[in-house]
Formats: C-alpha cells, structure tokens, sequence
C-alpha cells in the first residue's frame, strides 16, 4: 500500500544489492563504496537534518556516518537491511551531537517549498501553504516526534523497520507515531 | 503527557500506513460505513498523512559524495590495505578533520574502538621509526668505515654529489673513500623523499579519480532522479486523469440509477393512480348499481302497490 514517490531510495531500496555492494567494498572495491554514498546520502542527510535541524551539522553528520560505516563495514550483519544499520549509525550520531551542542540556536526554516504544479493556482497556493505549514510545526516538536515521523512518512520505513533502527519494540513505535502525529495535528490546528 | 486512543484510531493509522491485514481493512471499511463521525475523524488523519507525504525532503549538498569518496578508506579486511604509504584511518581523519569547521567536536564522535585502531598504527610507525635510527647506530659503531686513512686532501664524499657540474679530471680514480663514505644515506634518504613524493602524487591522482568518479554517478543518479520524478509525475497525471473518469462514471451511475429510482416511482405512482382510478370506477359501479337496483326495487313496490288499489 505504499507509494514509491520518494525518489530517494529510502526503506524500499534494494537489499540484496546493497550486500553485494557491501562485499565489493570488502574486497578492496572502493567504487561499490562510492555507490552506497550516492544511493544513501539523501536520507541519511534528511535524517540528520530532521534530527539537528541544522544544515551545516548534517553535513558533518553524512561525512562521519559514511566514513564510519566505511570503517566498520566488516561488521555489517547481512541478515539486516543495510539501510536499517547506517541509518541506526546515522540516528545515534545525530542524537549524540546534539547532546553534545544542546544549543537552541535560530533554526533553519528558509527553505522555499513550491505547490505541485500539476494542480490548480488556488489548490497549489493551499498545498505549498500546508506543507511549509507542516515543516514549520515538525521543526517545533521534540527530537523523538521528528524522529519518527521522519523514519515513517520520509524514508517510508514500516513499524518493523523502524524497531529495528530505533532499537524499541513494534508496539512503541506505534505509540510513538500515533502521539507525534496528534501533537502535529494540535499544532496546525493552533495555527488555523 | 499521553493521551488514551481509542483502538478504532489505532486502526485508521495502521490502514493508513499501509501496515493492516486486509481483514482489518474492511473492518475499517464497515466501521466507516456505519458510523459519520468515524468517517469524519478517518478523513482528518488521511490528510494528514497526505500533507506529510507532500513535505519535500532535502537535498543533500553538491560535493558531499565528492568529499565523502575522496576519503574512503581502503576496506578493512582488503588485501593491500597495509601497502598503502599512509595508513587509511589516517587519511580518513586528515580529510574528516581538516575540511570540517568542527573538527574538534567530531574527533569526539569517534568510537573508542576506531581511535584505539588509529593509535595502534601510529604505534607501529613510532616503533618502526626507532628501530631504523638505533639501527643506523648501531652499524656507526659496529663498523669501522676507512674514511680518514684512505682519503687525501679535501672532502671528496662531499664532492661526489656535485659529479654533475665537475669535469672529469677532478674524479680520483681508485679512491676507495667513495666506496666508505658514511654519508651513504644521503642518497637513500633522497630515493626515499623521491618515492614518498611519487606515492603523495599517486595518491593525488587517486582522489581526483575517485572525485570524478563521484562526480559521474551524481551526474547520473541526478538524470535517474529526474527520469523518476517525471515518470512519478506521469503517473500521477494518469491516476488523476484515473479518478476522474472513476468519479465521472461514477457521477453518471449515479445518475443513471437516480433517474431509473424516478422512473420507478413514477411508474408506482402511475400504477398506484391507475389502481386508485379503477378503484373508483368500480366503487361508482357499484354506486351505480346499487342505485339502479334501489330504482328497480322502489319502481317494483310502486308497481304493486297501484296493483292493490285497482
């Protein structure tokens, strides 16, 4: 039931061909490397943004998870997604930087979001208005909130997947989804 | 602060979310169908998860690949990791750190299994470094090099190294001091800078390989993007033009079966008018009958009655 408009590859990317990049980098492929970066940069650069809100330190945060993973790469378990592993790395990185900075400098909120043109001026005005509407409140909500609502409605990961990465059971992502999704709807609300 | 959700909410996230058996979904379905406010309730959380799915995400920034590629190290378990002139955590910490603004904070992030590997080399290089100078000691003292005894005059090891700009006259053929000379390390020393430079400019060109590699796949995974956002678009103008020639038949069933519910009812009117008709004429028949029947009955006692008197 889910829609693949995420060019991105996200959760819905191709595992098997992940091990097997993975296992040309372990033979001293350098470029089967380079190919998990190009593929995986896009998410794993969302997930730090979400996470710190900053563009500047997700960038930091791409760098290091990927030359972290590169490091690692003879511990990646083949019976888990690939995805599920750097982006758990990515996760933890994030949230230990922000420990770290526990900073509440002005956010970044300047990011022009444009209406889908295939609809009408008016709904495209509404569209464009209810997204940048939905971004300003996720920039509000605690890390967790963003956190999973990125995983789910961003990367398009399922409850499993998201267990997985978050290191919690099934039932408390959906809980956790289920709170976050009510706090943003009492945000928009607000702001009606 | 959590708030209790009922388990039918629960239900319309996990349909939404594409994560409810299909038994499930048609429970939903048939709670939905019996209850409005439900319907109500189900169409705020669709969107919802509309309006997020239309969030865009963010685009990484141009050069990150690059810088990503530029410093991957050689895989940890690859054959020929070792060969290389520097050691890979060393040229992964030299671009991390140098390039980054933070670098002090990151060096931080580091885990302490990865620095522990990086002291490790460096602690080989450290030994390997005093055991090459108590070597070069050691052969000082241990050998005795015929330099002053058979070396007349001025410093000719020293002049050895200028054999270019001499002339010929000036070798002194049989001196065995060329052979002795100590200063033998001068040259090692400079095939060593020579073959450090070479391996700095092969690793240069390795990097600039790899950013253009880098660079190649960006290229194209930009002109994949592309091709997958237009046929995405596509396939949403198709699923539009889908829906709306759904909800047009669907507009025009519902028409077509309001128009025959009218022409039904019309006929039962009609019908019911026809029976209400024929109703009526048979109860005036009836009248009527009665009536003519009266007529006869009052005409017949008439008639019997003029009979009596005459």
């Amino acid at each position: 039931m889910r829609s693949p408009t995420f060019a991105a590859v996200a959760c819905t990317s191709d595992e098997d061909d992940d091990r097997v990049l993975v296992e040309r980098y372990l033979s001293g492929d350098r470029d089967a490397f380079t190919a998990l970066v190009v593929r995986y940069q896009r998410p794993i650069y969302n997930a730090a943004f979400w996470v710190l809100r900053r563009h500047e330190d997700a960038h930091d945060i791409s760098q290091t998870v990927f030359l972290k993973v590169a490091e690692r790469a003879d511990e990646y378990d083949p019976k888990y997604k690939f995805f599920s592993w750097i982006y758990r790395i990515a996760v933890n990185e994030s949230l230990n930087l922000l420990r770290r900075q526990r900073h509440e400098d002005k956010l970044e909120d300047d990011v022009e979001i444009a209406g889908d043109e295939s609809a009408g001026p008016e709904r495209q005005a509404s569209a464009a208005q209810l997204a940048r509407q939905l971004r300003k409140a996720m920039m509000t909500m605690a890390t967790s909130d963003r956190l999973v609502l990125t995983l789910r409605h961003f990367s398009e990961c399922s409850y499993e997947e998201m267990a997985q990465i978050l290191e919690i059971d099934e039932k408390t992502v959906k809980s956790r989804l289920f709170e976050a999704r009510r706090r943003l709807r009492g945000l928009l609300e607000d702001w009606k | 602060m959590t708030q209790k959700h009922s388990p039918l909410t629960e239900l319309m996230h996990a349909v939404l979310d594409g994560e409810a058996s299909d038994a499930e979904a048609r429970e939903l379905e048939m709670r939905l169908a019996a209850d409005p406010a439900a319907r109500v309730e189900f169409e705020g959380w669709k969107r919802l998860f509309e309006a997020l799915g239309a969030v865009p995400k963010e685009h990484a920034p141009e050069g990150l690949v690059a810088s990503i590629a530029a410093a991957i190290p050689q895989a940890p378990g690859a054959a020929g990791g070792a060969s290389q002139p520097f050691p890979a955590q060393r040229v992964l910490g030299h671009t991390l750190f140098g390039v980054s603004r933070r670098a002090p904070i990151r060096s931080v992030t580091m885990t302490e299994q990865t620095t522990r590997r990086i002291f490790a080399h460096r602690k080989a290089w450290l030994g390997a470094g005093v055991a090459a100078a108590a070597a070069v000691v050691v052969a000082q003292v241990a050998f005795d090099f015929p330099l002053a005894k058979d070396v007349v005059g001025t410093v000719i090891p020293a002049q050895r190294y200028r054999a270019a700009q001499n002339g010929s006259e000036q070798v002194q053929l049989g001196a065995p001091a060329v052979q002795a000379a100590p200063t033998g390390t001068v040259p090692d020393a400079s095939r060593a800078l020579a073959e450090k430079s070479a391996a700095e400019s092969a690793l240069k060109a390795d990097k600039a390989q790899t950013e253009l590699k880098a660079d190649r796949m960006q290229s194209e995974l930009k002109a994949d993007r592309a091709q997958s956002e237009l046929k995405a678009d596509r396939m949403q103008t198709e699923m539009k033009a889908e829906k709306a020639q759904a909800e047009l038949k669907a507009d025009r069933m519902q028409s077509g079966l309001k128009a025959d519910r009218v022409q039904s009812e019309l006929k039962a009117d009609r019908m019911q008018t026809e029976m209400k008709a024929e109703k009526a004429q048979a109860e005036l028949k009836a009248d009527r009958m009665q009536t003519e029947m009266k007529a006869d009955k009052v005409q017949t006692e008439l008639k019997a009655d003029r009979t009596s008197q005459q």
